[in-house]
């Protein structure tokens, strides 16, 4: 098993080089300078040329990426053009609010799907199964956007249960702070994986070992919960894991909704400046977290069935 | 009782009419004439008519928005956005400062100054100040700022001193400056945010980091700063103004989302919003526990024109579509009133002149015109509109319909800002909408940059060129005479206008909104406010 995740990690090395090349080829092929950019009006050629130099951006582009490689090997990600702070800092400053976001909404989603999946799966075509048909059908219909200002009107203006900005300070404000945005999040995917479940636990419930161990008289809620449950949940863990890379673009939108000071907020803010070095720190940050997740996605398999075992 | 939004607004274009007749210039001025010609300035507490009327009191907490972004660094020579800049100037004091009314200047720091008789020499004299750790700030102190802002590799702002020869300490309360010619407009140059006063010592002994923990002298001590949330600033106890700041805490939230912002206001969370959307102006103004500012800003709202391409270098054309483009329904429609018509590239703040007559809109002025035109065959031609910005396409479509009118066949085109503003730097476009605002009160910054072809940036990017209105730009920078400068500049205007580089759209006004219990804060022409004078009424 350690052989194996250390084996996963030393694989991550070099889709991690692949995505380096990428970005810092990629937002360089974007037109705008980032120079032009943060002087604005005051533009002139002098200061251009200055600012460029002061910048690095005058060197050609192989050396600029010889440098950030250079420096990446150390732990650097370089200093932003706009704020003039090493990246490294500003990503380990953004990087909880955005996690933390992103769990609550995995967690959401799964508190809301579960029981809605089972409800349907259990009434099967009758009118509870159709309700939650119905509910997975409009959320997925709403955009996660409209969602937020809807939450925000309501429960945070209107009826102030929960703050309407910010990320509190303790691990009670933070999860108080964060429903709304959460919830918004958890919307979207809760819907494809009630769907899903739904779908699984019927399959599931109509297999041949269900039918056994009902028919050597366990009670149909062990069944359930041991039998059916446990075997569905497979699928389900898949369409998470593959959500999640949905969940973090969601993020972009509801932390600036939200004014939340996470990664989101900050890669959209840092593509309208051009600051190449933070743009590249925050997609390697997101590219490792992708990665990390189908790790875990994968370990997770193993842990629910045992017939899966990885070496 | 405070003015209310309306009677402010319409006092403040009154201002501004009667300053067309000519009537209050001289008066209106007269601060600037004290400034702008160097005579020894008094220290006189400047104070709007509103402010007057009930005693201030102290104490309280104030929230207020950054709409655009966080702020993205204290250190006042490398930024050039607005929320840097303005929340920098609430930390750092500077040698002279714009005043209230943001035409004339008035001592910050320089209790007083002298200027020599050939204009070339200023000395400053330093009140006795003190930085936020106590420590007093000295001539060294001035001397090594102003270097870093003239001459420091980091500057964005070395451009407005080239003038400066020396800067040095004559004695720990004297600053003396030499010039290598005149440059007449030096002290509102000394006035902009890039000229703060730092603490030489803790900025030499931190580097860098110095600029997480700022300290000034200015009237509020840096507290904490949670990067892309909030900022939080405290009072400056020992303040050089007798009883100021009347706020014990400033907290700034990044709000960049309109929507968002305006829920964080509703919701209690924000005293001050900034950038409110037009649309939602006569909202704000018929809620009885919000008081809606529209404050005059020194911005100006146009559209570029290539004039180094065909048909666009044809001045009848561009006098044509000028004509042709009807700025009060683009104001009425888009703007839901909240500006006014431009005539000049000085958008209203010092210097600008409001006798320099307006392409009022008459279409068979238009049409007789571009019959005389290059485009008499019609005439086909791009519009360059930034992606994400709701009001320039809105008024792209409306100036395309216009033009229409007059055989024009525009096709508007969407660009992320940075790509859009690499076409026109590179001269690769026809036509653009942009605005842009000054961060000094003398018109002399605005001036190199949008009409100007030796200012640096080729006439904001136009390619346009007149060599009266380039002698006369070079000439007002050495003007010593006030009134003399003031008429050469309302020349400038003259020609600019009718040569028509640029649509002339709209002076667009501010768009603030507080709740009832916020008194006296206002927003500067340049786009700042001095939260120092601003109270709460429910202390």
């Amino acid at each position: 098993m350690l052989a194996y995740i250390a084996r996963r990690l030393v694989q991550m090395v070099p889709v991690l080089f692949l995505i380096t090349l990428f970005v810092f080829f990629l937002v360089r092929l974007v037109p705008g300078d980032p120079a032009l950019i943060m002087l604005g009006n005051r533009a002139t050629e002098e200061n251009i040329a200055k600012l460029r130099a002061h910048l690095g951006l005058d060197q050609p582009l192989w050396v600029q990426y010889g440098r950030f490689m250079g420096n990446l090997a150390h732990g650097d990600l370089g200093e932003s053009v706009r704020r003039g702070e090493p990246v490294t800092g500003i990503i380990r400053d953004r990087l909880p609010p955005t996690l933390f976001l992103v769990g609550y909404a995995l967690l959401l989603s799964t508190v809301i799907s579960v029981p809605l999946a089972t409800l349907g799966a259990l009434h099967r075509e009758r009118w509870p199964d159709q309700a939650v048909r119905v509910f997975a059908l409009v959320a997925l219909a709403m955009p996660t956007y409209w969602i937020g200002m809807m939450l925000l009107q309501t429960f945070a203006v209107k009826l102030k249960a929960f703050p309407v900005a910010g990320y509190g300070e303790t691990l009670p404000e933070h999860l108080h702070s964060l429903f709304l945005p959460a919830l918004a999040l958890a919307l979207g995917i809760a819907s494809v994986l009630t769907r899903s479940l739904r779908n699984a636990l019927l399959e599931t419930m109509a297999a041949d070992h269900v039918r056994t161990a009902r028919a050597k008289g366990l009670r149909s809620r062990k069944v359930f919960t041991w039998h059916v449950m446990r075997n569905s949940l497979l699928s389900t863990v898949t369409i998470l894991g593959i959500n999640l890379a949905f969940l973090i673009g969601g993020t972009t939108i509801i932390e600036t909704i939200f004014g939340i000071p996470g990664l989101g907020q900050l890669i959209v803010r840092s593509i309208f400046d051009r600051d190449y070095p933070i743009i590249q720190g925050v997609t390697l940050a997101f590219g490792v977290l992708v990665m990390l997740v189908n790790l875990l996605t994968d370990l997770s398999y193993a842990a629910l069935d045992p017939r899966i075992s990885y070496q | 009782m405070r003015e209310t939004t309306d009677e402010l607004a319409a006092r403040q274009w009154a201002e501004w009419r009667l300053t067309r007749r000519g009537l209050v210039r001289t008066a209106a001025f007269a601060g600037g004439v004290v400034a702008f010609g160097g005579l020894a300035a008094t220290a006189r507490p400047l104070a709007l008519p509103a402010a007057a009327q009930d005693a201030p009191k102290p104490g309280g907490k104030v929230a207020m928005s950054l709409a655009d972004d966080d702020v993205k660094s204290f250190d006042p020579i490398p930024v050039t956005d607005n929320m840097s800049i303005w929340t920098q100037q609430l930390v750092y004091d500077l040698l002279v400062r714009t005043a209230p009314d943001g035409k004339s200047l008035e001592p910050g720091l320089a209790e007083k100054w002298e200027v020599s008789e050939d204009g070339k020499t200023y000395t400053f004299h330093l009140r006795d100040a003190t930085f936020h750790d106590g420590s007093p700030v000295t001539a060294d102190d001035v001397v090594f700022s102003l270097n870093r802002t003239v001459s420091d590799e980091a500057s964005q702002w070395g451009f407005l001193f080239s003038a400066v020869d020396k800067i040095e300490a004559v004695d720990p309360k004297t600053v003396k400056v030499s010039l290598k010619s005149v440059w007449a407009p030096f002290l509102a140059d000394l006035a902009l945010f890039g000229a703060a006063i730092l603490p030489k010592k803790l900025v030499e002994a931190q580097g860098d980091d110095f600029f997480q923990k700022p300290v000034g002298s200015g009237p509020f001590m840096f507290d904490h700063w949670t990067k892309g949330a909030e900022i939080g600033l405290k009072k400056n106890p020992n303040y050089w103004t007798e009883g100021q700041p009347y706020l014990d805490e400033l907290t700034f939230l990044t709000l960049t989302d309109a929507n968002a912002r305006m829920l964080q206001f509703q919701g209690g969370e924000l005293d001050i919003v900034t950038d409110v959307p037009f649309s939602q102006i006569e909202a704000m103004k018929a809620n009885p526990d919000v008081v809606m500012l529209q404050d005059s800003v020194a911005r100006f709202d146009q559209i570029g024109i290539n004039v180094t391409r065909a048909p666009f270098d044809d001045k009848k054309l561009r006098q044509a579509m000028n004509y042709a483009v009807d700025e009060n329904a683009i104001i009425q429609n888009v703007l839901f009133g909240a500006g006014k018509p431009a005539n000049t590239y000085l958008p209203l703040m010092y210097g600008h002149d409001d006798s320099v007559p307006a392409y009022t809109h008459d279409l068979e002025k238009a049409k007789a015109l571009v019959a005389e035109s290059a485009g008499k065959d019609g005439f086909k031609g791009e519009l360059l509109v930034a992606a994400g910005d709701p009001v320039g396409q809105q008024v792209a479509q409306l100036v395309a319909a216009d033009l229409a009118q007059i055989g024009g066949q525009i096709t508007i085109t969407q660009l992320d800002p940075g790509a859009k503003s690499e076409r026109v730097h590179g001269m690769d476009y026809d036509l653009s909408i942009g605005y842009y605002t000054t961060d000094i009160i003398d018109p002399d910054e605005l001036t190199s940059f949008a009409v100007q072809s030796d200012g640096g940036t080729q006439s904001l990017w136009t390619g346009y060129k007149n060599d009266e209105v380039d002698k006369l730009a070079h000439a007002a920078q050495t003007e010593t005479d006030e009134q003399k400068r003031l008429e050469m500049y309302s020349k400038i205007q003259q020609l600019s206008t009718d040569d028509a580089p640029f649509i002339f759209l709209y002076y667009p006004t501010g768009r603030d909104a507080t709740t009832k219990a916020i008194e006296n804060f206002h927003v500067l022409p340049t786009g700042n406010y001095r939260l120092w004078e601003t109270w709460r009424n429910d202390q």
